[in-house]
C-alpha cells in the first residue's frame, strides 16, 4: 500500500488541474446555456451534449492518438487533462444551468427593479444563491473526475493506476495491489466528499432553510 | 401639485398608461387599459385576484412587454419601438434608463439573503448608481434609520421578521431615487400582526415624499385613509374609480359593489 | 492528416460487431444492475440491522472507486479463487456491481419518496408486509425512479467502453484492433464517438421527455 503513496501527488495534481479547468468551462458554458441568443445556446449545447453523449474512455483516446494528427502536439499529461477537463465541464455546465435555474424568479425581477445589468444581476445577486446547489454536485463531479484519472494510466501518464499495474509486474500479488489501489481512492474520494461539504455549509449560511427538491446524495453519478 | 378630486383626467399627467393590452396566449389579462396618473399622486389599485392588477404593475416596471399598447413615463415611451410581430419593444439598455425613475417592492420577501440590511439597500446605490462605498452607506443607514430598522442595519433577511424584510425592500427600492414607486400587495403575505408596521412606513411615505405611489392593495381601510384615488380593476379593465371615499362609501359599479361587499364583510 | 473515406467504410462491419457486443454487455449488466440495486436497496432500509450499516459503508466505497480498478481487480483475482468466467461474464459482473451500488441509491430514494401515509394507510387496511409493498409502495417507486434508472442505462452504455481493457471484443477494442492493423487512428476513434454519440443522445432527449411527463403527472 506504502508503495502507491509516491503516485499520490501526480494522481491530485492532474484531479486539480482538470478540476480547474473544467470549473472555468462548466461556469463559462453554463451561463452560455442561458444566454438570450439562440445561435450561443445552441454553441454550447452542442459541445455539452457531445461530450455527455460520448464515451469518457473514447475522448481520452481521441485527445491522445487523433489530435496530434492535427498538428497539435500534447504531452500525454496535457492531452489527458484536456480529454477530463472538456467531459467534466460539460457535466458541470448542466449543473451550473440548473443550479442558476432553481434560484426563485423574484430574485432576478428584484435585481432587475433595481436596475442592474445582466452582468451584476448574476454576479452579485443568482450565483451566490446557485452556490450552494451547484457545491453537493460539483463535488460529485470531483469524485468522478478522480475516478476519471484511472482511464489516463491507458495512455501512458503514470499516475496510481499504472503505477499500481507496474507494482503487480512485479509482485504478480493481484488481490493486495488491486485492493490497496480501491481502498487508496476510496479514501481520497472521502476526502473529496468532506470538502465538498465544508463547502457547502459555508455558502448556504444565510440562506432560509427552505430549499425544495431532493438534495443529491453522495457520490451519485451525474448522467 | 396634488389633484383633487377624482382625477379621470388630470392637468399635469405624468405617468400614462394607454390602451394597455396584455395576453397570455389565449388568456386576456389586460383589455385596452387606460391610466393617468398625476406627478405626486398616491394610486390605491384594487381587484380580485385575477383581475390583472400586478400584471399592471409588472408592465410600468417593463418586467413584461404589453402585446399592445404603451406606457408613457413624464414623456418617454417605454416601448418606442415595435418587433417584427408589431409587438411593442425596446432595447434593454433603454428600459434600464426608464427604470432608473421607478421603484419597485413585491409581495414575497426580495431581499437577497446572502446580503445583509445595510447591503441590501447599498446594492443599488453602489453598483448601479455608482456611489462611493461612503456614499452609498450613509444612504442607506439613512433610509433604514427612516423605516425604523436602525438597530437591525447588519441583520440578514432570515433573521428579519417578515414585517421588516419587506421595510428593508421600502428602503432598499426608495434608496434609487425614483419618482414613482409601485406597491404589488406588500403586506398580503405577512402575518396579520406585522401588517401594521409596514403599512406606517407606507403612510408616512405618502404624507412625507412626494413620489409618485401606484399601490395594489387589500386592505381597504388604508387605501381609503392614503389614496387620492382608488382604481377597482375587473375582468382587466379599469371599472370604476374615483377618489377614495366616494368609491368605497358608494360605489356606482355593480362589479365594485360586489366586491366591496364581500371584502369587507370579511 | 485527412479523412479517408474509404477505410472508414470499411471498417464499419468490424465497428457494427463490436457494438453488438457493447449492447448485449450493457442490457445484461443493467439487468444485472436492477437486481442487484433493488436488492441492496431493500438490505439498507429493511434488512437485518447489523447488515444495514456495513451495506450503506460498501455501497459508498463501490461508488467512491474506479469502474476501471474493479474490473481488474474482478479479471485478476476471480480466477485465484476459482471462479474463472468469460471476460464478457466478468465485464457484466463488474458493470452490475458497478451500477448496483448507484442503483441502490436511486431506488432508496424512490422508497423514501414515498409518502408516510401510504404505509400508514396500509396498515390502517392490515395489508400484510408483502402485499404493501407490491400493492403500495412500489408502484409508486416506479415513478420517481424511472428518470434515474434511464440516466444510468446510458451511464453505462458509455462504461461499457472500459470493457475493451479486459479484452471482452466490443465497440472500442473493435476501433483498437482496426487502429492497430493500419496504424491509422482517425477514422476508427472518431466514428466509435460518433456511434457512441448516436445511441446515447437520442436514449437521453428520451429519457427526459419521459422525466418531464412524469412530473407533469404527479
Amino acid at each position: 500500500m506504502e508503495e502507491l503513496l509516491p503516485a499520490v501527488p501526480i494522481t491530485l495534481w492532474v484531479t486539480g488541474a482538470s478540476a480547474v479547468l473544467a470549473t472555468v468551462l462548466a461556469l463559462g458554458a453554463g451561463a452560455l446555456r442561458l444566454s438570450s441568443s439562440r445561435a450561443v445556446r445552441a454553441l454550447s449545447g452542442a459541445y455539452v451534449e457531445v461530450f455527455r453523449g460520448t464515451s469518457a474512455l473514447v475522448q481520452v483516446f481521441w485527445f491522445f492518438f487523433v489530435l496530434p494528427l492535427f498538428g497539435l502536439s500534447l504531452t500525454p499529461d496535457q492531452a489527458g487533462i484536456a480529454a477530463l477537463s472538456l467531459n467534466i465541464g460539460a457535466y458541470g455546465a448542466e449543473v451550473v444551468r440548473g443550479s442558476i435555474l432553481a434560484v426563485p424568479r423574484i430574485q432576478w425581477e428584484a435585481a432587475v427593479a433595481l436596475n442592474m445589468t445582466a452582468w451584476q444581476r448574476l454576479r452579485r445577486v443568482v450565483v451566490p444563491q446557485a452556490l450552494p446547489l451547484m457545491i453537493p454536485q460539483a463535488g460529485n463531479l470531483a469524485v468522478s473526475l478522480l475516478k476519471a484519472t484511472s482511464l489516463l494510466s491507458l495512455v501512458t501518464i503514470s499516475e496510481l493506476t499504472s503505477r499500481a499495474q507496474a507494482i503487480r509486474e512485479r509482485t504478480g500479488n493481484e488481490a493486495a495491489v488491486y485492493g490497496a489501489l480501491l481502498l487508496m481512492y476510496f479514501i481520497l474520494s472521502l476526502g473529496i466528499g468532506g470538502v465538498a461539504s465544508g463547502l457547502e455549509r459555508r455558502a448556504s449560511r444565510h440562506l432560509p432553510k427552505l430549499r425544495s427538491g431532493r438534495k443529491p446524495t453522495p457520490l451519485e453519478l451525474p448522467a | 401639485m396634488r389633484p383633487e378630486g377624482w382625477g379621470g383626467s388630470t392637468t399635469d399627467p405624468f405617468l400614462v398608461l394607454r390602451g394597455i393590452t396584455k395576453t397570455y396566449g389565449s388568456e386576456i389579462v389586460l383589455r385596452g387599459l387606460d391610466l393617468e396618473v398625476a406627478r405626486g399622486e398616491r394610486v390605491a389599485i384594487i381587484g380580485r385576484s385575477g383581475s390583472g392588477k400586478t400584471t399592471l404593475l409588472r408592465l410600468v416596471m417593463a418586467l413584461e412587454r404589453p402585446t399592445s399598447g404603451n406606457v408613457i413615463l413624464g414623456s418617454t415611451p417605454t416601448w418606442p419601438e415595435h418587433d417584427r410581430r408589431g409587438q411593442p419593444t425596446a432595447s434593454e439598455r433603454h428600459l434600464r434608463h426608464v427604470r432608473t425613475n421607478i421603484g419597485m417592492v413585491f409581495q414575497q420577501f426580495n431581499l437577497f439573503p446572502t446580503m445583509t440590511a445595510r447591503q441590501n439597500v447599498a446594492e443599488g446605490p453602489r453598483h448601479v448608481l455608482r456611489l462611493s462605498r461612503n456614499e452609498a452607506e450613509k444612504r442607506a443607514c439613512d433610509l433604514l434609520e427612516r423605516v425604523g430598522l436602525s438597530k437591525k442595519l447588519d441583520r440578514y433577511p432570515s433573521e428579519l421578521s417578515g414585517g421588516e424584510q419587506q421595510r428593508v425592500a421600502i428602503a432598499r427600492a426608495l434608496a434609487m431615487g425614483p419618482e414613482v414607486m409601485l406597491f404589488d400587495e406588500i403586506t398580503s403575505a405577512l402575518d396579520p400582526e406585522l401588517v401594521g408596521e409596514v403599512l406606517d412606513v407606507l403612510r408616512e411615505l405618502a404624507v412625507d415624499s412626494g413620489v409618485t405611489m401606484l399601490i395594489v392593495t387589500h386592505e381597504i381601510a388604508f387605501a381609503r385613509e392614503v389614496a387620492d384615488r382608488v382604481v377597482f380593476l375587473a375582468d382587466g379593465e379599469i371599472a370604476e374609480q374615483g377618489p377614495p371615499r366616494r368609491l368605497l362609501d358608494d360605489p356606482t359599479d355593480m362589479r365594485t359593489k360586489a366586491f366591496l361587499d364581500a371584502v369587507l364583510r370579511r | 492528416m485527412s479523412w479517408d473515406w474509404r477505410y472508414a467504410w470499411e471498417i464499419v462491419p468490424a465497428l457494427l460487431t463490436g457494438l453488438r457486443t457493447t449492447l448485449v454487455a450493457t442490457s445484461l449488466g443493467f439487468a444485472l444492475a436492477l437486481v442487484v440495486g433493488l436488492g441492496w436497496a431493500l438490505l439498507r432500509r429493511s434488512g437485518p440491522p447489523l447488515l444495514r450499516l456495513p451495506a450503506t459503508a460498501l455501497a459508498l466505497f463501490v461508488r467512491g472507486t474506479p469502474l476501471l480498478v474493479q474490473l481488474f481487480f474482478l479479471f485478476y483475482v476471480l480466477p485465484g479463487y476459482g471462479l474463472t468466467l468469460s471476460a464478457l461474464a466478468t465485464g457484466v459482473l463488474g458493470l452490475g456491481l458497478h451500477f448496483g451500488a448507484y442503483l441502490s441509491e436511486v431506488f432508496r430514494a424512490g422508497i423514501e419518496s414515498v409518502p408516510r401515509a401510504q404505509w400508514e394507510a396500509a396498515g390502517a387496511l392490515s395489508y400484510t408486509r408483502r402485499r404493501t409493498w407490491t400493492a403500495v409502495v412500489l408502484p409508486q417507486t416506479v415513478r420517481h425512479v424511472l428518470p434515474g434508472l434511464g440516466n444510468y442505462l446510458i451511464s453505462m452504455f458509455k462504461d461499457s467502453a472500459l470493457l475493451s481493457i479486459i479484452t471482452v471484443t466490443e465497440l472500442v477494442f473493435a476501433a483498437r484492433s482496426a487502429a492497430g492493423q493500419t496504424f491509422r487512428y482517425l477514422e476508427p476513434v472518431t466514428m466509435t464517438g460518433a456511434i457512441f454519440f448516436l445511441v446515447s443522445y437520442p436514449t437521453s432527449l428520451g429519457v427526459r421527455a419521459l422525466q418531464s411527463r412524469l412530473d407533469l403527472a404527479s
